[in-house]
């Protein structure tokens, strides 16, 4: 746990070694660019399965599909954060979380990094830097030397219009 | 997860909430008795007097001091009037309901300050003193025996003395009872007997032919004769004798009512007669109910019955929906091993899986048979509404109920009291005229709104009809085009069904004024999206001046449906059996189009055609050369969906969309099929509503029917 530059997977900690408060973000990518939320936020990890088209829902909807019985609707995050972004090249992951309401959401996303921590002090907010319909779902931006992250506001991300 | 304290409330709570809707009850049948004729049936008091007598046990557990002191009084009073202490006169039954409104604030309020009128209920049910006393001179003149009559309780001895007043002969009832089945036995002869009379008291008579058998006199007071009481109890063990009258006084029973008279022959059984009935609980016979409380035997079946909450049946219900996708895997399995050359194995493993279906089927119909209840439990709410919309509205109303015995699930039934209060409400607010009215255009005076229950094949029918004014379709009209809803000349060629229908549309009312009662329009279109929710259908029709009718169609159940499940292009979609009138093959040369309309044309009747290809855009490589046509059906209403195969049929457990997909019409869910695949589940109702939408619209240009 020396180097906060790591992907870590242990047990979370609160705490970096400096003392100072850290956030544990679980990386994706969608085309070329990182995305990270809050790790507590999600609730599994699926590979994808056979999502079922709904016929009339809106654009960014993908599908539903079931995890153990339980029913949930598959959003096509690109969609929202990336529209203009080739479709990836591996099947991809679903993120599954809950939405505001208490359906459960899945993220379709395409490949998951991993678990980085972020000190507040690489975390630059982005409010009133970003414009338009994607900024609403950004919440801020993690950097660590090169590497950019875009932090998602999860809660406007799945809300649905 | 709650906590174990909450739960103990929330099981508190639904036990109190279960109390006061039979006391309510009860008090309502109690006044329907006095209105009608004037014969009170003393088990409703009874009743009543348990229900609060155990109301006061549980709060005082739970330190519900509100509900406790009401209970307290309340008890006192019931007691008063069982024991004929007090007349039941229409003040005291006014004062009955009012705590029963008491106690539905005490019960839905969050915040026991919030409570009010509980003082001064107090204080009036306080002021309510004994009115009457009793007299025991009547009895002197039936010869009864004194060791009978010295071990009555207080309430008996008041049976048979109201009995006496009202000139009833007396009847000794002897019977032997197997020991095994006595509870059930006993009941069965006081249900037989409850026709002719009342059965006052039961004692055991000792002279059982076998150990296994007992044998009870029971006293029944009645107006019948000997000969019809014995043509009616008739039966092997059974033999009635009338309690003969004499002229001679005899001493009154007042003066010794408990002290113990001399030993009769019919109490020789007992260890200590003295002790009256209650003694009997240790006695040889085994435990006979306290007779001191008639249907104490109740008491007892309560503590057979488990309150379970009902999510935990859905949860089972899950685990029935994932064991037939186990069922699916053995099925394979099976082909595989008869494929395989393994005949043996193979006819075994279908021997199992045959066995494993029934069993399965078993636990699912088990599940559903115990989240079936009767509608009667909404219905009596209804019947509370009545009273007080009435009241409050200044209007004479009876409400006339049938099949409040045909069961529906839990959940339905649960979702189904809020658009039953609205239709209720509208039928007395706008529906009913007041008693002048009435009687000017020679209408009884009473306004009578009939609700009907009966189950049609796997469906529940909810009939309410009042005999009101009906609706105004031109003031609907009038409305529709004030909100824009509709064009001026669109209106002129809506047929009356069709503008009686826009009383569905979002934000319509016929009243200039909004009324405390029912409000301003936010009514039918809010019952008519609650129904649909549940997979039913609302139907409206409406004369002027007889009456307005609502017809809901519900399902039996919507925790497992039987659903057919039909392919199209690539999608796979599950149609509730329930709803499905008929399945054909599609004869293209039997279609019309009628404006852009498809019409199939049968048997004198047409169809409305709607092609799910075209409807949720889904396109495949090859098309279909045969297609079939679903004719689903809500309420009276039909529609063809044409789809490209049929896959036969599945028990199917609806899962709703989640919000994300509430704007996707068409779809009251989804569900996973046996083999994984997911189905979307078409609903019925929503569709034939959109067909019905798109085809006006065509006619009348811009028409937007249900918004």
């Amino acid at each position: 746990m020396a180097d906060p530059q790591d992907t870590i997977t242990e047990a979370p900690a609160r705490l970096s070694t400096a003392g100072e408060p850290v956030r544990e973000i679980l990386t994706f990518t969608l085309g070329d660019n990182a995305f990270g939320v809050p790790l507590t936020q999600v609730l599994e990890i699926l590979g994808v399965r056979n999502i079922t088209r709904v016929p009339r829902a809106p654009r960014d909807v993908v599908g539903v599909c079931t995890v153990r019985g339980e029913l949930v609707t598959v959003m096509d995050t690109r969609q929202r954060l990336e529209p203009g972004a080739p479709p990836g090249k591996n099947r991809g992951r679903i993120l599954v979380t809950r939405a505001g309401d208490g359906e459960k959401v899945g993220l379709l996303v395409d490949e998951v990094l991993g678990v980085q921590r972020f000190t507040q002090a690489q975390i630059e907010p982005t409010a009133g830097v970003l414009v338009g319909d994607i900024s609403s779902h950004i919440e801020s931006i993690a950097r660590k030397g090169n590497q950019v992250t875009v932090l998602v506001n999860l809660a406007s991300l799945t809300v649905w219009r | 997860m709650i906590e174990g304290g909450d739960k103990a409330r929330a099981e508190f709570l639904s036990e109190a909430q279960e109390l006061v809707e039979n006391l309510s009850r009860n008090l309502l049948s109690l006044e329907q008795g006095r209105a009608g004729g004037g014969r009170v049936d003393p088990e409703h008091l009874n009743e009543a007097f348990r229900s609060v007598h155990t109301l006061k046990s549980l709060s005082g557990l739970f330190g519900d001091k509100h509900m406790s002191q009401l209970s307290h009084r309340l008890e006192d009073v019931l007691d008063d009037l069982r024991l004929g202490r007090q007349q039941l006169s229409d003040a005291v039954l006014d004062l009955l309901f009012s705590s029963v409104d008491v106690y539905w604030q005490i019960l839905t309020a969050p915040d026991a300050h919030e409570v009010r009128g509980v003082q001064e209920l107090l204080e009036r049910l306080e002021k309510l003193a004994p009115t009457v006393s009793n007299d025991s001179g009547d009895l002197d003149q039936y010869e009864i025996d004194q060791g009978l009559l010295s071990v009555l309780t207080e309430y008996e001895e008041h049976r048979l003395l109201v009995s006496v007043k009202q000139g009833l002969e007396l009847f000794l009832v002897r019977v032997q009872f197997e020991l095994a089945t006595l509870d059930k036995a006993l009941t069965e002869i006081k249900d037989r007997s409850k026709p002719f009379g009342e059965v006052i008291t039961y004692l055991p008579a000792g002279e059982a032919a076998s150990p296994d058998l007992i044998e009870l006199d029971l006293l029944l007071a009645s107006a019948s004769s000997l000969s019809e009481i014995e043509g009616s109890l008739s039966g092997e063990r059974v033999t009635v004798r009338q309690i003969p009258r004499h002229k001679r006084p005899a001493r009154s029973v007042k003066a010794s009512p408990k002290t113990g008279g001399p030993k009769s022959r019919s109490m020789t059984a007992l260890p200590n007669t003295t002790q009256g009935p209650q003694a009997l609980e240790g006695a040889e016979e085994g435990a006979l109910p306290d007779p001191g409380l008639p249907g104490a035997g109740l008491l007892r079946s309560v503590s057979q019955t488990v309150r379970v909450d009902i999510h935990k049946l859905d949860e089972l219900m899950n685990v029935v929906g994932k064991l037939a996708v186990l069922r699916g895997g053995l099925s394979d399995l099976t082909e595989n091993a008869r494929t395989d050359g393994h005949r043996k194995l193979g006819s075994q493993l279908g021997h199992l899986a045959h066995k494993f279906e029934r069993s399965l089927r078993e636990l699912q119909s088990g599940i559903l048979e115990v989240r079936m209840v009767p509608l009667a439990q909404v219905f009596e709410r209804l019947t509370r509404i009545v009273r007080k919309t009435s009241r409050d509205l200044n209007k004479e109303v009876r409400l006339v109920v049938t099949g409040a015995e045909t069961e529906i699930d839990k959940l339905i039934v649960e979702e189904l009291s809020d658009p039953l209060m609205h239709i209720i409400r509208n039928a007395i607010d706008h529906g009913i005229e007041d008693a002048d009215e009435r009687q000017r255009i020679g209408k009884p005076a009473v306004g009578t709104i009939a609700l009907n229950a009966f189950q049609k094949g796997n469906h529940v029918v909810i009939e309410a009809e009042d005999d009101g004014r009906g609706l105004n379709s031109d003031s609907l009209l009038d409305r529709a085009i004030q909100l824009g809803a509709i064009a001026e000349h669109e209106a002129k060629e809506l047929s009356r069904a069709d503008a009686l229908n826009l009383v569905f549309l979002p934000g319509l009312s016929t009243r200039e004024k909004a009324s405390a009662v029912s409000g301003r329009g936010v009514g039918m279109d809010v019952v008519k999206t609650n129904i649909a929710k549940l997979g039913g259908s609302i139907e409206l029709e409406s004369e002027p001046v007889i009456g307005t009718k609502i017809t809901l169609t519900l399902p039996l159940t919507r925790a497992i449906v039987t659903a057919l499940l039909v392919q199209v292009a690539d999608g796979m979609f599950a149609i509730p059996l329930t709803s499905i009138s008929e399945v054909n093959a599609l004869e293209e040369s039997r279609i019309r189009v009628i404006d852009t309309t498809e019409v199939l044309s049968r048997r004198g009747s047409s169809l409305e055609l709607c092609r799910l290809r075209q409807l949720f855009g889904l396109t495949s490589e090859t098309t279909p050369a045969r297609q079939f046509v679903v004719e689903v059906m809500a309420g009276t209403r039909h529609l063809g969906l044409v789809v490209d195969t049929l896959q036969g049929q599945q028990d199917i457990i609806i899962r709703p969309l989640g919000r994300s997909l509430n704007q996707v019409r068409g779809f009251s869910g989804a569900s996973e099929l046996a083999d994984e695949r997911i189905a979307l589940v078409l609903d019925p109702g929503a569709l034939i509503d959109e067909a019905g939408k798109s085809s006006s619209r065509e006619r009348g240009g811009r028409l937007r029917l249900n918004g």
